[in-house]
């Protein structure tokens, strides 16, 4: 029954298409290995089983009265437990939203179950996409699916863990400053954030109205494209959205890359932050992947990374502390103590201040746009190092210890992180794939075309059971 | 690097912000200020009139 929680959608959709495949077996089998693994692993904060099933059996018997609805139709995945799912609790991971059940659905949760997804559940989140890895919240943080005593990164913890464990064939997650590359690299599964505006944001709990994203997490990029197919669609009732073409996401992919060229700014990760050796070294050897691919490596320099993360934390915070200002300022005592002190931050934030760093990163969208006139993508590691031990980000992360991914939140830009190979113990090492905006087709195909020529999406955790036991 | 602040003094912003901490996370947050104030501080550079907000992105800049 493994096997087929190991299949990429890609392959999972061809063998239900052909019949072969039953969403109803499909379902059972993931459900059956959520029941035995993850209890050491915390992905989800709630398996909903039965609605599970339910879809599973429409969407087996459309399937078999000739209606398929596409290549997610019967493909079981999970929602990021900051999605509204209605009459499903949405809780954010939080005492304060413990009880909170939507009457709708996210718009994003309408278009997976129109396109015939089955929902196995809600997945952890850092506190409302923002706390960190918690041990004082009302359910426990998840773990790397690659080592339970490593942390899985956040904010979109669960659906990483899960799409990695293979409890979940693909997920949703949400990225404010990297929560989808960012659990996506540590977690070893490939995570686009979309370009700003390209996939509707209402009904997703909101952190930061101008830099919140919501994305797909899977294994592949592949299965990305197929996720994006049925998330991109104009909202006109997301005041962020844009009224865009929608591309043929899985018909851009090829393995040729011809002609292509890839800006690599080194300064990020060889000057502006401490980056890990092994980081370094495979960010290196994928580059000459690319180069074997018929791609060009183009030196580019952008403002120091310190300059976008700041940008970024200083509209971020002070963005979340507007929408939690009247929870926090009532009932502090209802948020987990990291999550209180990250949005509590934004309360220190001027109003100059936040005005200015929007003037800055409107420079800064100028002066990446202009690099982007001389390049076709660029390509960074997604993480400086592989993941620490569990509720180590805090003490890890720091001014030279800081992620690649708040830079292209700044600047709307799509973002996908893919795995590049593994640290000497075992853990997985990512690089993130930047792309003009709305042209993440361009970001996936370049992701693809990496995966294609490399073995790295060959290899899936093992999970040593009783993996409750061990990972304590 | 900004001069440091009085815990007085941050007692009145705090204050004026609307929150009420207990002693314990009064100091958390006390300690949590320099690192916002070197924040705004970097990134208060002079800018011409014509660098206006980025409120959102505007795909039309492309």
């Amino acid at each position: 029954m493994t096997d087929l929680c190991f299949l990429t959608i890609a392959e999972a959709s061809r063998q239900i298409a052909a019949r072969k495949l039953s969403p109803v077996e499909l379902t059972r089998a993931f459900l059956e290995r959520i029941e035995r693994y993850d209890a050491g692993l915390n992905a989800y904060i709630l398996v909903t089983a039965d609605k599970a099933m339910a879809d599973a059996r429409r969407a087996e018997a459309e399937i078999m009265a000739g209606r398929s609805r596409g290549p997610l139709h019967g493909i079981p995945i999970a929602l990021k437990d900051i999605y509204n799912t209605a009459g499903i609790a949405t809780t954010a991971h939080s005492a304060l939203f413990k009880d909170h059940v939507p009457a709708e659905d996210a718009v994003t949760t309408r278009l997976l179950a129109e396109a015939g997804t089955v929902l196995l559940g809600k997945t952890a989140t850092w506190e409302f996409a923002i706390g960190g890895t918690s041990f004082d919240l009302p359910w426990p943080p998840a773990r790397n699916p690659w080592n339970p005593k490593h942390d899985p990164g956040g904010s979109s913890s669960g659906t990483g863990a899960a799409v990695a464990a293979g409890l979940a064939m693909a997920g949703m997650g949400t990225d404010t400053g990297g929560s989808i590359r960012f659990p996506a690299a540590w977690c070893g599964i490939a995570g686009l954030k979309p370009t700003y505006g390209l996939v509707s944001r209402r009904g997703i709990l909101p952190l930061s109205f101008s830099l919140d994203h919501g994305g797909p997490m899977c294994w592949t990029s592949e299965d990305c494209a197929l996720m994006m197919q049925a998330l991109a669609a104009h909202d006109p009732l997301d005041p962020g959205s844009a009224d865009v073409p929608i591309p043929d996401f899985a018909a851009a992919l090829s393995p040729s890359l011809k002609g292509l060229r890839i800006g690599v700014p080194r300064h990020f990760w060889e000057t502006d932050v401490d980056c890990g050796a092994e980081t370094k070294a495979a960010i290196e050897a994928a580059l000459e992947v690319y180069r074997a691919l018929g791609a060009e490596i183009v030196e580019v320099t952008l403002s120091p990374l310190g300059t976008y993360n700041d940008t970024g934390t200083l509209i971020s915070r002070s963005e979340a502390y507007a929408i939690h200002e009247q929870y926090l300022t009532r009932t502090p005592e209802l948020y987990g103590a990291i999550a209180r002190q990250r949005i509590s931050m934004g309360a220190l934030v001027r109003a100059p201040d936040y005005v200015n760093a929007l003037r800055l990163r409107g420079e800064l969208i100028r002066e990446l746009a202009a690099v982007m006139t001389t390049v076709d993508v660029i390509v960074t590691p997604t993480t400086p190092d592989p993941a620490p031990l569990l509720g180590e980000v805090a003490a890890f992360m720091s001014k030279r210890k800081s992620l690649f991914s708040r830079a292209f939140n700044v600047t709307g830009s799509p973002a996908l992180s893919t795995p590049s190979g593994f640290s000497s113990d075992g853990l997985p090492l990512s690089m993130q794939i930047v792309g003009r905006p709305f042209q993440d087709d361009l970001v996936l195909k370049v992701g693809h075309a990496y995966e294609k020529a490399t073995a790295w999406r060959d290899r899936r955790p093992v999970i040593a059971e009783p993996f409750a036991a061990a990972a304590q | 690097m900004p001069d440091p602040i009085t815990k007085e003094a941050f007692a009145a912003i705090v204050a004026d912000r609307g929150l009420t901490l207990s002693p314990e996370r009064f100091e958390e947050f006390y300690a949590l200020y320099p690192l916002v104030r070197e924040i705004r501080a970097r990134l208060r550079n002079p800018r011409g009139y014509d660098a206006e907000p980025a409120s959102i992105f505007s795909p039309g800049a492309f």
